[in-house]
Parts: C-alpha cells; sequence; structure tokens
C-alpha cells in the first residue's frame, strides 16, 4: 500500500486538477450547467417512469418529467447567479468596479428569476382567482409547476454537479481499502453471527410454531405486503434450530473470508429473513445491520484478512526455494484500493443516518435539553448500568448538557463522515465519537444490535493514510526478527510460506538453518542483539512482529486451550511425520495457478462491473425515495409515491431509510405487558416470568427485559398489531402443553399494558401507574376446585395506545405538546418508541 | 479377474459413465416435471391458489407427527413463488449439465422435496419414487463422466498441444485416477448396491400391490388406459389398439417389475444388464407417454441407465465401426482450432476422429515439424488414419484435394471412403461422428442446406485468430500470459498424502454409512406402507422414520394398484357467471357433463384424487372456492360480467368400456360443492356440501 507521502502527492494532484473548476468568472456553476442539464434528462425519465408504474397517466407523468427539466435549468441558473454574485464579492484581484458590476449583473436577474419561480411554484393562491392550493407530490391537476418538480430539478442539479466534479468525488468518496473491507468484514460478520445466536436463544418464544407468532399465522397476516422469510419454511422448533445454524454458518464463513462473495450475498439473505420474520422487534439497528450487509455485499470485502486471499496466495505463489520465501507476494487487487459507487453510497448512507437524527429530533424536550432525564426512566430499556446513572441523581443541568452533546456530536459525526477535505483526521474522529457515542448507548439501553452496528459501520471509515498512521505506530512497538527454520524439515518450509503472508510490515527475515547444523530447531527466532528464541517464545517474537499481532497472540492461546506449548513440542519432535501426514514438500506442489485473463475475459469483467454500478445507482435512488418518503422533515408535498417494484425493492430486504431514533421526542412514559393468568390448579402466574405478576410498575429499577422481549411487548399493543394478539392467546392456551405439567393449563388470563410516567424533570419518582387490559380469556365452563377464589370478571378490552391524562403535564411545563409519542407510525428509525 | 473382484464390480461399482447419463435422464425429467408445476404455479403454489402456504401449514402442523418441510411454503404471492420456482429450475438445470454436481444433486433432492410437500394434497407415488432414486445416488460420483464439472477437470488435467497428443487416447490408470478424485468419490462402495436394491425394492413393491385379476387377465392397461385422470393423450390414441396387444402390454409391464430385480442380481451382468435395461426403458417410456403419471416413467427410464454395466460400455466402445473413422485436419496455428479439437476429443468416446494439423501434412505421425525427409526425395503426403476406432495412428496418402490451400481456410474432414469434407459440411461430418451424432446431425442433414452451413461456416474463418486471441488462446493453442518455468513438484506424481487418506475415509465411511441408512429406511418404510407384516424385523425407530418422512420418501408405489378401476369418475365444475353465461372455470368452456374428460394434467388428476378421494374435505373447501371465485385456472373475472354468481361441483362417474369395445357410459354425477346459485345444469340432485353455508 502506497505510503503517506504517495497519497500526499496523489492528494496534490488533485487539487491541481481542481483549479480549472473555479476559474470561470461567471462563478462555479456555469461551466456546470450543461451537466446539470444532461443530468436532468436521466432524473426525468427516472420520474416519469416512477409515476407511470406507479399508476398515473403516462400524460401526467410526462407532464410532470418536462416540469422536471425547466426546473433543473431554473435551479442552475439560479446557482449560477449566486455563484457569481459570491465570486464577484470576494473575488481577490478584480477591482472594485468589476466587482459592483457583477454584483449587480447577477443579483437582480437572479432575485427577478427566484421571485418569479417562487411565486409561481409556491404561492400561486397569490394570483387571486387563478390561485391554487400547494400542489401535491405527484401533481395537483392543472398545475404548472409543483413542488415535486422543484425536488426533481434540484436532485438534477446535485447529479449535475455530482457528474461534473465526478473525478473529485471519485477520489475522495468511491474508494476503499482493502483491509479496511477486510476489518470491516470481520466485525461484520461477528456482529451477524452474535446477533443471530442472539435470537437463536430464543427460538422458541420468538420464532418457532409453538412461540407467540406461529409462521401459519405470519403468512396469514403478515407484517407487509413485501414480507418474505426464509424462516417461514421452518415451523418446528428443531426445523428452525436448522435453519439458526445455517444463518450462524453463513455468518461465520463471511466472517473468516470463506468464498466470501457468495457468504456475503446468504448472509444479507439470511439477516434480513430474520428481521422479516418477526417484525415486531425491529429497530433501526436492524434496518442499518440489513443496509450495511446489503452494501457490503457489492464490495471485494475478502480480498485482505479472509481465507480466501490466503488460499489464493497460496495457489498463486508456490516458493521453490528458500530464497523465494523473501519474496513478499503483493498481487494489486490487494495493494491498491477498491473502486466502486458502492463506497459513496454506504458513506452517504451513515452520513444521513446522522443527518436526519439530528434534524428530526425536533421535539420540545430535545430543545429543552429533557431527553437524557427521561429515557433514563424507561425501565422497559434502561439497563443495570442506566439504573446506576440515573440513581446518581445527576444535576438537571448535567442531564441537558448532556442532551445538548448528543445533538452536537451527531452533527459533527455527520460533518466528519462526509468531509472532502483533513480526512486523515476526520474519519478516525468519526470512528472514535461513534464508538464511544453508541458504546455507552448500548451499555445504557437495551436497543438490540443497534448501538453496536452503529460501530460496526464505523469500521468502514478508515483511510489508507489511517492505516499509514497505524502502521507507524505498530512498528515503534514491533521489532524485526530473523526466523531460521530448519533446512532439512517440509514443516518448516510450510511455516516459512505462511509467514511471509502474514508479515503485513516486512519485519520478519526468513532463512533456513545452517548446512552444517546436524539438528536444528524446527523454528528459532534472532533478535539482532543475538538473543535466540524457541517453542512459545518464538511464538511470541513471531507475532510480535506481524500486524496487530501483539495484541491477537492471545487468540493462539484461546485456540489451543492453553496446550500451544505442548502442541508446538509436539511439531519440533515430529516435524517428519507431521510433514509426511499432510503430503508437504521442500517446494510448494505445482505450478502457480493464475487466475485466467483474455481479452474477452477482460471486457465481459469491464460488463460486470458495469452492471454492479448500474445496481448500485437503482438501489441509490430507491434509496433516495425511500428517504424522501420515510423522514418527518420533508413536507408531505414532496414524498414522492414510489412505483411498486422500488416499493418491492426497499421492502422486501428492509431497505428503509428513517431514520429519528428518540424523534421528534424521547418517550415519556414507561410501559410494559404483563400477564395475569390463573392456572388449574389456582395459582396467579405471569407465564412468561414464572412467577406471580407484578402491576405496579413505578417501584420499577430496569425491568431486566431483553430487547426482544420489551420491543415484541411494546409493539404488541399498538393497534395496528392488534391481529398478532391471537397468536399470542395459541401461545398462551398451550402454555402447558410446554411445561409438561397438567396443572400449569391457564384457565383464565388477561394481558395488560402497565404504563407509567416518568418522572417530571428534577424529580425522582415516576407516577401515573395505569393498566390497560389488552386481551382476556377465560375457560368456557371451567369451575374452579372447591376452596379455591372465583376467577375473576373478564376486564374491559382497552386501547393502550390511547392518550393518557398525564400528556397535558408535558404541555403544562413545557409550552408545545410533544408530537404525541409514542404513536408515530413506527419506521426505520424506531428506535426508543 | 478373481470372483470377488468381479462381484464387487458387478454390485459394487456403478460404472461412471451409466451415472453420468442417469444424471442426465434424471435432470431432463426433474425439468419436464417443473415445466407443468410452472403451468399451474398459481393454482398449487400460491396463495391465490387452491391451497395456501399458511393453510396448507395450519392442516400439516395439527398432525401428530408433522414432517412436513418445504421451503416454498415461505412464498406467498404469485410473484414469490415464480422466483422460488426459478430458482429450482436453476437447480435442475445446473445438476443436468453437471456443475459442481454434487451441490446441485443435492439441492435438487432438496428442491424436489420442496415441490411435493408444499402441497401433500399433489403427493403421488411418482414423487416417491423419484426422491428416493435421487437421493440414494447423492451418494454417487454423477458427476465423474458426461459434466462440466469433469470436461473441466479433463480440460485442466491434460493440456493437449498437437495431434499427438490429441490422439492419445490411452486411459488414465486406476492410480492416477484415484490421486485426482476428491474425497468420498471411491468408485467402489455400497452406494452403488443399495441403489441397485433401492431399484429393486420399489420394482417389488410395486409388482406386489398390482394384484389385481386386471393384471392377471391382461385387461389392466386397457382399463387404465380408460381412466380419464391417468390417460395421456398418446394413451388415448393408444387404447384403441387391438385387444390382444394390449394384453401382451399388459403382460410384459407385469413381468418387468419381477425380472429386473433378478437380471440386476444375476453375476452375468454382460448379458442380464442389457435386458434388464431394455425392459426398464419400455417399462419408464410406458407410463411415462401412456398416463399422466408424473415423474413416476420418467424416473424409471433415468433409472435404466443405471443398470449399464462396464462390460457393456466397453463392448459398445469396442465395437468395431471401420466405415466410421473419420480423420479431421484442423489450423494447428489456430488457439480455438486446437481448443475445439480437444473438445472433440473428449466427446469422441468411441476414438472414431484422428486429428492432423494443417503442418502435418508431409509429417508421418508421431514426428514433430519440421519433418526431413531422406534426401533427394519429395517427402510423401500422407493422412493420418486409425484402421479401426481405437486402434493407433498410421498414415496413408493423402486425398489429392486436399491441398495446402485448403487446409489453410478451412477445416477438412476424411472420412473412410477418403471423401473429402469441407467447410460446413466438415462440421456435420464431425457432429455425425460423436456419440448420438447421426441424431444431432438431422437437422444438419437436411437436404438443400448444406450451402446454408457452408456460409455460415465461412464467416469464422477469417476471424479464428481474433477470436482465439479474445479468448486468450493466441496462436498455436498456446495461452499468451506463459505461466513461467515449469517446476518440479517436492511430491512424486500419483502421491497421495495421509491426510488425504484419512479426509477419504472419513468421507467415504460418512457416505457408506449414509447410504445404508437411506437403505434400510426405506426398506422399513416400504415394508410398512405396503403392509408386509415384518421388514427383516427391524423396527421404524424415530431416526428411520424421520429420514423417510422429512423427506416424503412414503414408499407408496400404488401406480394402477391393484388394478385399474372399471368406474371412475371425473370432476365438473358448473358455473354461472353474472351475466348468466355457464362455464367450467377449470376448462374456460361450458361444462361438459355429457362426455367425461379430464384433460388438465398430472398435477389437477393427483388433486382431484387427493380432495375428493377423502371423507373429510373441510380443510380444503374454502380455498378451493377462493381460488374459482377468482376465476380459477381458466376464467377471467375480470369484466364484472365475468364474476362468478354460483356454482356446483359435479363428480361426473362413469363406466370403462369392456376390452375390444369403445366408448364411456355415464353413469351418473354427484354434486360435491354448491355454491351460492348453483350452476346452471343444477337439476335438483343432492347436496354433499353448501360452500356458502361455511
Amino acid at each position: 500500500m502506497g505510503s503517506a507521502a504517495d497519497f500526499e502527492a496523489r492528494e496534490s494532484e488533485v487539487r491541481e486538477d481542481e483549479e480549472p473548476y473555479w476559474q470561470s468568472p461567471l462563478g462555479p456553476a456555469r461551466s456546470v450547467l450543461p451537466f446539470v442539464l444532461g443530468a436532468s434528462l436521466p432524473v426525468a425519465v427516472v420520474a416519469f417512469l416512477a409515476l407511470y408504474h406507479s399508476g398515473r397517466p403516462a400524460l401526467g407523468a410526462l407532464h410532470f418529467a418536462a416540469a422536471t427539466l425547466f426546473d433543473a435549468l431554473c435551479w442552475a441558473v439560479v446557482m449560477c447567479g449566486v455563484g457569481g454574485t459570491i465570486f464577484a464579492l470576494f473575488h481577490p484581484t478584480y477591482p472594485l468596479w468589476k466587482r459592483a458590476a457583477l454584483f449587480v449583473a447577477w443579483r437582480i436577474p437572479t432575485l427577478a428569476l427566484a421571485s418569479v419561480w417562487y411565486w409561481v411554484g409556491f404561492k400561486r393562491e397569490w394570483f387571486g382567482t387563478f390561485s391554487r392550493s400547494m400542489p401535491l407530490a405527484d401533481g395537483a391537476p392543472n398545475a404548472l409547476v409543483t413542488v415535486s418538480d422543484l425536488g426533481a430539478g434540484f436532485v438534477a442539479l446535485l447529479l449535475g454537479i455530482g457528474i461534473y466534479h465526478r473525478r473529485w468525488i471519485h477520489e475522495r468518496y468511491c474508494k476503499a481499502d482493502p483491509r479496511t473491507l477486510g476489518i470491516l468484514r470481520i466485525v461484520l460478520g461477528f456482529l451477524l453471527a452474535s446477533d443471530c445466536v442472539r435470537r437463536w436463544g430464543e427460538a422458541r418464544t420468538y420464532y418457532s410454531a409453538a412461540g407467540v407468532l406461529s409462521n401459519h399465522y405470519l403468512l396469514f397476516r403478515p407484517f407487509t405486503s413485501h414480507n418474505f422469510t426464509l424462516w417461514n419454511a421452518f415451523s418446528t422448533l428443531a426445523e428452525v434450530h436448522v435453519i439458526f445454524a445455517i444463518a450462524t454458518l453463513c455468518h461465520v464463513a463471511y466472517l473468516v473470508g470463506y468464498r466470501t462473495r457468495l457468504f456475503a450475498i446468504l448472509s444479507f439473505v439470511m439477516v434480513t429473513s430474520l428481521d422479516n420474520r418477526l417484525v415486531l422487534v425491529e429497530n433501526g439497528g436492524a434496518v442499518v445491520l440489513n443496509l450495511l450487509t446489503a452494501w457490503s455485499a457489492f464490495m471485494p470485502m475478502g480480498r485482505r484478512f479472509s481465507v480466501d486471499a490466503l488460499l489464493r496466495s497460496f495457489r498463486e505463489h508456490k516458493e521453490k526455494r528458500w530464497e523465494d520465501l523473501g519474496d513478499r507476494f503483493r498481487p494489486a487487487d490487494k495493494r491498491d484500493e477498491a473502486e466502486s459507487a458502492v463506497f459513496l453510497l454506504a458513506l452517504v448512507n451513515i452520513a444521513i443516518v446522522y443527518f436526519f437524527n439530528v434534524v428530526n429530533k425536533s421535539g420540545n424536550l430535545w430543545k429543552e435539553g429533557l431527553t437524557v432525564h427521561y429515557v433514563l426512566h424507561v425501565d422497559r430499556m434502561v439497563t443495570p448500568f442506566g439504573v446506576f446513572l440515573r440513581e446518581l441523581h445527576l444535576p438537571l443541568p448535567v442531564l441537558k448538557f448532556t442532551t445538548w452533546l448528543v445533538l452536537t456530536v451527531e452533527a459533527l459525526i455527520c460533518a466528519w463522515i462526509l468531509s472532502p477535505f483533513g480526512r486523515r483526521y476526520t474519519r478516525p474522529l468519526a470512528m472514535a465519537t461513534m464508538h464511544g457515542l453508541h458504546g455507552l448507548f448500548g451499555t445504557v439501553f437495551r436497543l438490540g444490535p443497534f448501538s453496536w452496528v452503529m460501530i460496526c459501520y464505523s469500521y468502514f471509515l478508515p483511510r489508507p493514510e489511517n492505516w499509514a498512521d497505524l502502521e507507524t505506530w505498530y512498528r515503534r512497538k514491533a521489532h524485526a526478527r530473523t526466523v531460521v527454520l530448519d533446512r532439512t524439515s517440509p514443516l518448516a518450509f510450510w511455516v516459512g510460506r505462511l509467514l511471509a503472508r502474514l508479515d503485513g510490515l516486512d519485519l520478519l527475515a526468513l532463512v533456513p538453518s545452517a548446512e552444517d547444523e546436524p539438528s536444528p530447531p524446527l523454528v528459532l527466532v534472532r533478535a539482532p542483539d543475538g538473543r535466540t528464541f524457541t517453542g512459545t517464545a518464538a511464538f511470541r517474537e513471531v507475532t510480535q512482529a506481524l500486524p496487530g499481532g501483539r495484541y491477537f497472540r492471545v487468540l493462539g492461546w484461546i485456540g489451543t486451550l492453553g496446550t500451544l506449548g505442548a502442541i508446538l513440542g509436539y511439531l519440533e519432535a515430529r516435524r517428519a511425520g507431521v510433514a509426511r501426514f499432510f503430503g508437504l514438500g521442500l517446494a510448494a506442489a505445482g505450478a502457480p495457478e493464475l487466475p485466467p485473463s483474455s481479452p474477452l475475459r477482460a471486457k465481459l469483467t469491464g460488463a460486470r462491473e458495469t452492471a454492479r454500478e448500474t445496481l448500485i445507482a437503482y438501489l441509490a435512488t430507491c434509496a433516495f425515495f425511500q428517504m424522501m418518503g420515510e423522514n418527518k422533515c420533508f413536507p408531505a408535498q414532496l414524498k414522492p409515491r414510489m412505483p411498486m417494484y422500488m416499493q418491492a425493492t426497499t421492502g422486501y430486504p428492509r431497505m428503509f431509510q428513517g431514520w429519528g431514533m428518540f424523534a421528534a421526542n424521547p418517550i415519556t412514559d414507561d410501559g410494559t405487558m404483563v400477564v395475569d393468568a390463573i392456572t388449574a390448579d389456582g395459582r396467579h402466574i405471569d407465564p412468561f416470568t414464572g412467577t406471580e405478576p407484578d402491576l405496579y410498575l413505578s417501584d420499577a429499577r430496569g425491568l431486566g427485559l431483553g430487547q426482544i422481549r420489551q420491543d415484541y411487548w411494546n409493539r404488541l399493543r399498538l393497534e395496528r398489531n392488534k391481529v398478532y394478539r391471537q397468536a399470542l392467546k395459541d401461545y398462551l392456551l398451550h402454555w402447558h402443553e410446554r411445561s409438561g405439567r397438567p396443572g400449569d393449563e391457564l384457565v383464565s388470563f388477561d394481558v395488560y399494558w402497565l404504563r407509567d410516567q416518568c418522572p417530571r424533570p428534577g424529580e425522582t419518582q415516576p407516577y401515573g401507574n395505569e393498566k390497560t387490559a389488552l386481551l382476556s380469556y377465560r375457560k368456557k365452563l371451567y369451575v374452579p376446585p372447591e376452596g379455591s377464589p372465583p376467577i375473576p370478571p373478564e376486564p374491559q378490552i382497552g386501547n393502550a395506545e390511547a392518550g393518557t391524562p398525564y400528556l397535558k403535564d408535558l404541555v403544562s411545563d413545557h409550552g408545545d405538546a410533544p408530537d404525541a409519542p409514542p404513536m408515530e407510525r413506527r419506521s426505520s428509525g424506531d428506535v426508543g418508541r | 479377474m478373481s470372483l470377488a473382484d468381479r462381484l464387487r464390480s458387478t454390485f459394487l461399482r456403478i460404472d461412471a459413465r451409466s451415472l453420468g447419463l442417469f444424471r442426465i435422464a434424471m435432470g431432463a425429467a426433474l425439468i419436464g416435471d417443473w415445466v407443468q408445476r410452472w403451468t399451474h404455479l398459481r393454482a398449487f403454489y400460491s396463495n391465490e391458489g387452491v391451497l395456501p402456504n399458511h393453510a396448507h401449514l395450519f392442516n400439516v402442523l395439527k398432525q401428530e407427527q408433522p414432517r412436513v418441510w418445504s421451503v416454498l411454503h415461505a412464498f406467498s404471492t404469485p410473484g414469490e413463488s415464480g422466483f422460488g420456482l426459478l430458482l429450482i429450475l436453476l437447480v435442475y438445470f445446473l445438476f443436468l449439465i453437471g456443475y459442481k454436481t454434487r451441490v446441485f444433486h443435492v439441492l435438487s433432492v432438496l428442491s424436489l422435496v420442496s415441490l411435493t410437500a408444499r402441497n401433500l394434497l399433489l403427493s403421488a407415488p411418482a414423487n416417491d419414487v423419484a426422491i428416493t432414486l435421487l437421493t440414494a445416488t447423492a451418494f454417487l460420483p454423477c458427476g465423474s463422466r458426461f459434466s462440466f464439472d469433469s470436461l473441466r477437470a479433463s480440460l485442466r488435467a491434460k493440456d493437449e498441444k498437437d495431434a499427438t497428443s490429441l490422439n492419445d487416447r490411452t486411459p488414465p490408470t486406476e492410480e492416477a485416477l484415484s490421486a485426482e478424485r476428491s474425497p468420498g468419490w471411491s468408485p467402489t462402495s455400497l452406494a452403488a448396491l443399495a441403489v441397485l436394491l433401492h431399484v429393486t425394492l420399489i420394482l417389488v413393491a410395486t409388482a406386489r400391490l398390482q394384484s389385481g385379476g386386471q393384471w392377471r387377465d391382461g385387461t389392466a392397461l386397457h382399463y387404465a388406459l380408460w381412466v380419464e385422470r391417468w390417460v395421456s393423450d398418446l394413451g388415448m390414441v393408444v387404447r384403441g389398439a387391438p385387444p390382444a396387444l394390449l394384453r401382451a402390454w399388459t403382460m410384459i409391464l407385469r413381468v418387468t417389475p419381477l425380472a429386473v430385480p433378478v437380471l440386476l442380481f444375476v453375476p452375468v451382468p454382460r448379458y442380464s444388464r442389457p435386458i434388464a435395461f431394455g425392459l426398464l426403458v419400455f417399462y419408464g417410456f410406458t407410463y411415462g407417454l401412456l398416463f399422466s403419471f408424473g415423474l413416476w416413467g420418467w424416473t424409471f427410464v433415468a433409472a435404466a441407465f443405471l443398470v449399464i454395466s462396464r462390460e457393456s460400455w466397453e463392448a459398445w466402445q469396442s465395437r468395431v465401426a471401420r466405415g466410421r473413422v473419420l480423420t479431421v485436419i484442423y489450423d494447428a496455428d489456430c488457439g480455438i482450432c486446437l481448443w475445439l479439437t480437444r473438445l472433440l476429443k473428449r466427446l469422441d468416446l468411441r476414438s472414431r476422429v484422428t486429428f492432423q494439423g494443417n503442418d502435418l501434412l508431409t509429417v508421418p505421425p508421431g514426428q514433430k515439424p519440421p519433418y526431413r525427409s531422406p534426401p533427394d526425395t519429395e517427402p510423401p503426403r500422407v493422412l493420418y488414419r486409425r484402421s479401426a476406432p481405437g486402434e493407433a495412428v498410421e498414415s496413408v496418402p493423402l486425398p489429392a484435394e486436399v491441398t495446402d490451400e485448403l487446409v489453410t481456410g478451412t477445416v477438412v474432414a476424411v472420412d473412410a471412403a477418403g471423401r473429402v469434407h469441407t467447410e460446413g459440411r466438415a462440421v456435420i461430418a464431425v457432429v455425425r461422428a460423436m456419440p448420438l451424432g447421426a441424431l444431432l446431425s438431422l437437422p444438419l442433414r437436411i437436404p438443400g442446406t448444406g450451402w446454408l452451413w457452408d456460409a455460415l461456416y465461412r464467416k469464422v474463418p477469417p476471424r479464428r485468430h481474433a477470436i482465439s486471441e479474445a479468448l486468450g488462446m493466441g496462436v498455436c493453442g498456446v495461452p499468451v500470459a506463459a505461466p513461467g518455468v515449469p517446476f518440479a513438484d517436492a511430491t512424486k506424481p500419483g502421491e497421495i498424502a495421509p491426510a488425504v487418506r484419512l479426509q477419504r475415509l472419513f468421507t467415504g465411511g460418512l457416505r457408506e454409512a449414509g447410504s445404508v441408512l437411506l437403505l434400510v429406511a426405506v426398506l422399513v418404510q416400504t415394508g410398512k406402507q405396503s403392509g408386509w407384516r415384518e421388514t427383516a424385523g427391524i423396527p421404524q425407530t424415530k431416526l428411520l422414520a424421520a429420514i423417510t418422512g422429512w423427506t416424503r420418501m412414503r414408499a407408496n408405489y400404488d401406480v394402477i394398484a391393484p388394478e385399474a378401476p372399471t368406474e371412475d369418475g371425473v370432476l365438473v365444475v358448473d358455473a354461472q357467471t353474472r351475466a348468466g353465461r355457464a362455464v367450467d372455470p377449470l376448462t374456460g368452456r361450458e361444462p361438459n357433463l355429457e362426455t367425461p374428460s379430464f384433460r388438465l394434467g398430472f398435477l389437477w388428476a393427483t388433486y382431484a384424487s387427493s380432495v375428493f378421494a377423502r371423507k373429510d374435505t373441510s380443510d380444503f373447501e374454502k380455498p378451493f372456492r377462493d381460488y374459482l371465485l377468482k376465476g380459477g385456472r381458466a376464467w377471467s373475472v375480470d369484466a364484472s360480467d365475468n364474476q362468478l354468481a354460483g356454482f356446483d361441483v359435479y363428480w361426473l362417474r362413469y363406466r370403462s368400456p369392456s376390452p375390444g369395445s369403445r366408448g364411456m357410459e355415464v353413469t351418473g354425477k354427484d354434486t360435491l360443492y354448491t355454491f351460492q346459485r348453483g350452476g346452471r345444469q343444477n337439476n335438483g340432485l343432492p347436496t354433499l356440501k353448501n360452500m356458502n353455508v361455511r
């Protein structure tokens, strides 16, 4: 990989290339104009297709497309004008008269054009009898220009600028270091496997046909019209274990980089399937995980730090002599940065997560800095560490400061991620901040994979110069060593081949033992000062010289369960036998197997890359539409109506783009579900806890619920999920079959949503404990045994989403009413709601 | 060869070529079956059909031991189901061509199980037998021959550069094969015996079930051909055949399941196996062509290839056909030409073709150019030729019309009679020399089309070097990017490392255990299904039941068993539209209650048999009603006038004619269901079910 100096040189080249872009006397936008107009054509075509396929008449769609073209022109001229004005005002070499002339020449026409455009586009009701109401996204009748036209035109503007500056963008945003991708793969694979195992632990209750939502019920009542999951093919617990095992295997194979592309795709299928199986417990973390896995499937994740890379290296470079071990094999695709638009897409995607998280947090509680106070008192989500923090009773100003700090940090992360300058510092800064911010979230709240997937995403940020810095730093700690290998041992030769591949810092000199040495050790490590090491000491010395080996060598001990010394001793003593067993020789067998190459193959590769980039462009378009449609900061008039195939593209894999964690306001009330059941032998029990039901919430110090359970409860109470309560009822009715005790049969049960209000600012005690019955059952003709109390009458089924009288507290105390938490429509950013 | 070797070779080994042909035939059968299912995708595999996935799962999970798994349960809408079925087609296709054969073999098993288990109303003996044989052969190396895998491996293993190496047809030694073989692919295996035993078991069980009087008096085929639900279009033609012929045909069908097992285990495979092959092919084609029994007949056709012994292959290969030898003179400087000759060499199973570079017209066989002839003599112009397929290459005088100019402009093929073929005609001659070439070249040999092939061929020679370069072959077949200096290997050729041996032992052991376990499971299930009192005293443990349960190997082989019904019925829906028009939504035509006819194919026949033969059909009524209301199989309800206002579902009973006579006699009709207004032809019959009451 290139050094930091190389990078600086390349950067300066880019800067030189940029100069002509900004030397136009009419401002930066003039030369962009043709590109904007050119880009407006595909945007108009996409807009036309989108509208036409979503059921609009062809003429209406054509009208929209034409208006898009017109608006792109308007945008470009306005931008050109604004740019020219700024240019005129601040140009260092222009005389005053020229500045003034340019200022007047551009400002007045620009203002005039903008005014007309604004009136025509937005405020046509000012025209009296010709007035129209605010046009809708897909056009009001007789409207000349709609808000969506303006939006589409603006997109064309951005696209045109993007095309014009494509080299600049390509250099800064469309490249990724193979080492970054390798590390990202390992972290992502670990996260996927961990999340899968976490859910596997809940297989019986949440993922099998005997659980709270059987697969046939889900197929009968799918969550959405685009709900596909492989888990639906697996019914019984044994079958569900099989699919979880397969999914985990896929993720682990992805983690180690074995057949990376195949398992990247399979991991994507598995993770989205798992999400689709129980959408009730989905939150923003699951959606980010879907997105990251999807984008990573387009990236060359297996070029570094993978089994594939190691095997390929063994296959393509076959050392035949001891001298060959000194020749480090570094094929171009391992050294050079990978290039694709998917890197831009992935980067912009993580940036907009933060952007909309800031923008959408527009509620009064955020403005007043009360969010941290409230969320720390949500027992449903808070961890023991969170309880500890809240019981420190930090002063309100500290909590307010923390709230605003969170907002500020999120805004800064967005800027740092996208910054085209100083990336050597901004990217690591963003990465460190994401670790800190989400690490804190993850330890304070039970948000499922949310915090960890955001941390995982940050591993996409390191740049080559960061790797160079890391290398420089690590080199200071590592020491060069000479590894002397037994000249006569094929096993030693193989060890040498392996070390040659792992020695990324070129600190190891691999040499054979002296010819006249009668019985040399298998591996002997020699320090420059003459000290020598064998056995585990040699292992330690070798690993400290390998990249990261100082920190990861403990894995060697763990992997061998502490028997590393014994294993090395065995290899030392039986080196000939081991080599014979594995068929090793003093030269690698066979000729190097280089990948076949031909002009036709190169063309096919090019065509495949073009197809890939086209698909990425399509996915980016879908993501853009989805972002416009989902985020609350966009007015309804701007929200596009996506055609069915685009809805399917984002809907099936649940790749949504609505981001608003704890937005617009955090929740201010706490709640959980409790089952109050009576068994055939007369016990009061909550089948989910196995203890007597506790119907008082306000004395809780954290409910200790896992994310899956607390989200399942929280979503089940919503009226739109009422249909799934039937599945819960079936589950409870068969509870005794699972426990195996006839006495556990539930003869009656009531499912309650318990709710209380978080303490008012400055207070510590929750208030307003209330319960709402959501589901009730009484066994017909059941007569309690003599001496047992009678079965209580069925409570009235209520609506857990109904407003609480305590909401007025917030209104009276804090001015504006919060925008109705927690009953808003759920979206992908549905964390903490 | 010792007796033990002979027995091992006969019973513990299936020739790789036989397995390759089985794979191709089975893959083709699976694709044929897939096509049928694709045409009925909406009806049977989507939630708009007669059995939505949630209703199916709900019913299945009510069972005591719900051992039903199908990946297609995850697919709901017609679009999703179509996507799922297309994936299955891809799997079948890759299995057929032998790409990553073992992977796609296993995936083919899972696909067929999924297609079967998605809709248990479509369960039929055909699926049982196909799944059983497909699973049993998954333990064998079906991709060793006639496959993409084997072709690729062969091209990689031997990189011929000249005519000498192209003409070298020495078969690889057993040691060399063994060294290259993947783990667990030993040719000698209990799995081979297990496959033969599976075939035996299926045939014997079928024969035992076909115990009715019709099979004894030879009328079974006649009556079976008059069962409307079973008969195919061809079967309708054949049912008019003379009774004596049908009687004889019946007897062959009766004898085959008993004779084949005997022939399989007679230790003179050279004579017994071809007879068994012929009987199985006849048996399979009879069921496949005359009836709509799905995969039943075609699986036996595929299985027939499994019984071709090594001796038969060798006899076929060594059959001398001196008149069919061919010499191909190719452009030695053209990379793609050399590659094509390498490909031809591998397709030329009977070594009929001799290759000669166009630079070797004056070079005797075995010599390398530039060849120096004795001084003061004009070098003789020679043609390479084998006197018979497989013989050594010798030289004969080159026909005078083969000039240097000719061989630089076109490929030249010289046949045994000395006829010279050029351009497109040479290509046809080469195709004809290949196995099955006479059949495959038929379209190319249509009289009067020769000019067309010549004209098409002429497009290639001027571009052959460009094509070669584009493919990275360069000239002379030498890769442009040479791999470098060849290295001496550390290990001796053919040497197998102990670690590899251990791996093979392990995987081979797993294979043997798996095949035996499968055989035992199927044996026990067959005994249970066929009502045998005891199956060698083996109890059906949970494990054995699970093996046959999950894979839907129910061992239900009751095809035309115990005999064909002499009275049967067909399903007719008499619906009326809002506009008052009478229509059968399954056919799209007016309901026909006069002449029994059921031309909807295997799946509908199985569905009708499954549903309407049951006493309790309540689980399936509502989806069927909804399906009909959505237009059924062949009716569109988009227009409001076409929407159905009511319907009656009839079971139209008829009696088959006795042998020698023709024409069915309608004996009555039962109204199975009625919905709302009912149909137009309702004549007040008692109704079994009133669908709108439910």
